[in-house]
């Protein structure tokens, strides 16, 4: 055993920097600057799909670059831990990508991967509906087949649906005639596909939309089989990204609460030697390396094919709360300049917030380890 | 010698199943780590070998009173006498000397702090009352010109907080797996809950065992490797690990009241502030991890 073997591999901790080195050229100002434009973040996306980074779990052979989730785990904490933390590298490639690459036939992973991998395609994911929250089992969107021709016809209603407007395919998933759930690939232009933005308090580039579906008809080589499965293929992801997101939101607080508190003298000494502000600082470095063992150990499990939803949740929950914390502590460390805008901190607020609502609650967090790992009966 | 990793596991398992080896935490663990990474050749054959096989149990005696987790402030002396050390003052918070056929004491030498092997049978003791209930009792052991041979010196001379350190960050790991296998062993023993607000704190304190053993298990690897920087795995993994026992137990005794889960709650509440206190270990992330000045 070496320190190589508790290290990030030298291709990982290579993967890490670069991605932190181009993030960070634009970082948190460049992050607040498009946002407060309302704009998504073109240079950022393009100089991270020019370099492969948002392919690294994808198969080669479609452009990707052969890795699996713990690397695209990596790009998003670096990202979000230089300031730049996206959604959308967490739903086009994390999500869809991931099911795409799993579920898609050849002609369609051809088709959509290769773009993915490279920026050019930016997709969206649609599965949440006003009336089934985290319950799957009330989804109502509906999916019948075509009666004139080879396709289906997709009617029914999707909220909080992020980055609608700037996407270029929408993964949605729909019930079919038999109960069971579909996946569909829907153009965001698709005739009888109506949107809405939701406005929220998140500072963040990707919108919030209410998307309406009136029999939109969707041709049936849009169609990624593998239905359910499919569908929990991309949570699984989806729930470890999240927790990458935090992790990186984590670093970058207490890198800037530690920066401060090193510098900042309003009596004799550093503020960073006072206990009540350097304790809670600690608490967030080992809440923090915590919830990084958490989230590398169910990328890990996921990377092999190992049963990952426990760890998984374990980890969103963990890191989420981690990100919180560390953000909230380095307001706190700030003082009055904590909400300075001019400190580039409150601007990540209530991304890290949502990120302990969503994608899946705490709540069902818990309640799914109540129920699945200490074998407690189901409470709802 | 088996390894901090195989050790940790063990403890673990023994706090699951509800009979916590905390003499294994200073007998194996502080002991036999310094023994095996600083003892001499004949050291090890003598004594490291037989508390291996479990057939010697050794004490670890370093606390004392006015010195608290400062090791600058040790008073007990050894001074050279006749080919060998008389060593003269006082330890607190000795554990488990009454099973003891040996205790391992930290003491001030001429060039800064040593180590030497005495048999506990040497040594005046009084109990401590505490409200803990375990195996091991605390005891003040006094030591009133106490003599020893050399060849009870471990290590060099003088390298006393090198060799201890060595021992402690052991017993760091293991604390923190003895704690999460009480936890564990009290979140077994909930069976039914009703509402959510019994099953989600029993389901945190669940996640916060988890996390705690993925870091206590790479402190051991670490230290196993001759990596653990410093001790910063071992530190934080005795927090974790110390505070999701805390809460686990709480939270069962919550459920399913104190008949049962009593028995352990001094041990897991001590094990917060010794080996090592929180507010250390705090200290230490805050100044070694985080490059923040230092606050005492």
């Amino acid at each position: 055993v070496t320190a190589a073997d508790f290290a990030p591999s030298h291709e990982e901790q290579l993967l890490r920097e670069t991605v932190f080195a181009i993030a960070a050229d634009l970082g948190p100002s460049y992050y607040k600057r498009v946002n407060a434009e309302r704009r998504p973040p073109v240079e950022l996306w393009r100089a991270l799909g020019d370099r492969g980074f948002l392919g690294v779990h994808l198969p080669e052979e479609y452009g990707g670059g052969g890795l699996g989730l713990r690397e695209l785990a990596a790009v998003l904490e670096e990202t979000s831990a230089a300031g730049c933390p996206l959604l959308r590298l967490l739903i086009s490639p994390g999500i869809v990508g991931t099911i795409l690459a799993r579920h898609g036939n050849a002609d369609q992973k051809a088709r959509w991967l290769p773009g993915i991998a490279n920026a050019s395609l930016r997709c969206s994911f649609a599965l949440t509906e006003p009336g089934a929250g985290s319950n799957s089992h009330k989804l109502t969107t509906l999916a019948r087949p075509d009666p004139e021709g080879d396709g289906y016809l997709l009617t029914g209603q999707k909220t909080y649906i992020s980055g609608v407007e700037d996407c270029d395919e929408l993964l949605v998933v729909a019930r079919d005639e038999d109960g069971g759930l579909q996946l569909f690939m829907v153009p965001p232009d698709a005739p009888g596909l109506d949107r809405q933005p939701i406005e929220t308090a998140l500072q963040e580039p990707e919108k919030q939309f209410t998307l309406f579906f009136d029999q939109v008809r969707v041709d049936d080589d849009r169609l990624i089989r593998g239905g359910l499965k499919a569908m929990f293929d991309g949570l699984n992801p989806e729930r470890i990204l999240a927790a990458a997101i935090g992790i990186g939101i984590a670093r970058y607080a207490l890198a800037k609460a530690c920066a401060y508190a090193r510098e900042r003298v309003v009596w004799s000494s550093p503020i960073g030697a006072h206990q009540a502000i350097a304790h809670p600082l600690a608490e967030g470095k080992i809440k923090l390396e915590q919830a990084r063992l958490m989230t590398e150990h169910a990328a890990g499990l996921y990377d092999v094919g190992a049963p990952a939803g426990e760890a998984a949740n374990m980890a969103k929950l963990a890191a989420t709360d981690a990100g919180v914390y560390c953000l909230d502590r380095a307001i706190q460390t700030h003082g009055g300049n904590g909400v300075a805008l001019e400190y580039e901190l409150t601007q990540y607020w209530f991304l890290a917030r949502l990120l302990q609502i969503a994608p899946v609650s705490r709540e069902m967090v818990l309640n799914y380890v109540a129920e699945h790992t200490l074998g407690l009966p189901k409470s709802y | 010698m088996r390894s901090l990793s195989e050790l940790a596991a063990e403890v673990e398992q023994s706090g699951a199943a509800g009979r916590p080896a905390l003499s294994s935490l200073f007998s194996q663990g502080v002991v036999g780590a310094i023994l095996n990474r600083h003892g001499s050749p004949e050291q090890r054959r003598r004594w490291l070998e037989p508390i291996e096989r479990g057939e010697v149990q050794a004490s670890f005696a370093i606390t004392e009173s006015d010195a608290g987790t400062n090791s600058h402030r040790i008073k007990t002396r050894a001074v050279r006498d006749n080919g060998g050390y008389r060593l003269r003052g006082q330890k607190v918070f000795t554990s488990g000397i009454e099973h003891s056929d040996i205790v391992v004491v930290v003491a001030r030498t001429e060039r800064g702090l040593s180590l030497f092997i005495v048999d506990a049978d040497t040594v005046e003791r009084a109990e401590i009352p505490t409200a803990l209930q375990m195996d091991d009792r605390q005891w003040t052991l006094f030591f009133d010109d106490v003599y020893v041979d050399a060849e009870r010196l471990v290590g060099s001379e003088g390298d006393g907080l090198k060799v201890a350190f060595c021992g402690m960050n052991v017993e760091r790991v293991l604390t923190a797996a003895v704690c999460i296998g009480i936890g564990l062993h009290a979140l077994a023993q909930v069976t039914a809950v009703s509402g959510q607000a019994a099953a989600h704190g029993l389901a945190e304190a669940r996640i916060a065992l988890t996390g705690a053993q993925l870091m206590t298990r790479r402190a051991a690897q670490l230290y196993d490797a001759g990596l653990d920087r410093g001790g910063e795995a071992a530190n934080m993994a005795k927090l974790l690990g110390s505070d999701a026992g805390a809460v686990a137990l709480s939270r069962a005794i919550d459920v399913c009241g104190f008949d049962r889960l009593a028995p352990y709650w001094w041990t897991v509440r001590t094990l917060q502030i010794g080996p090592v206190s929180r507010e250390m270990i705090l200290n230490f992330v805050a100044e070694r991890s985080l490059g923040l000045p230092r606050s005492y």
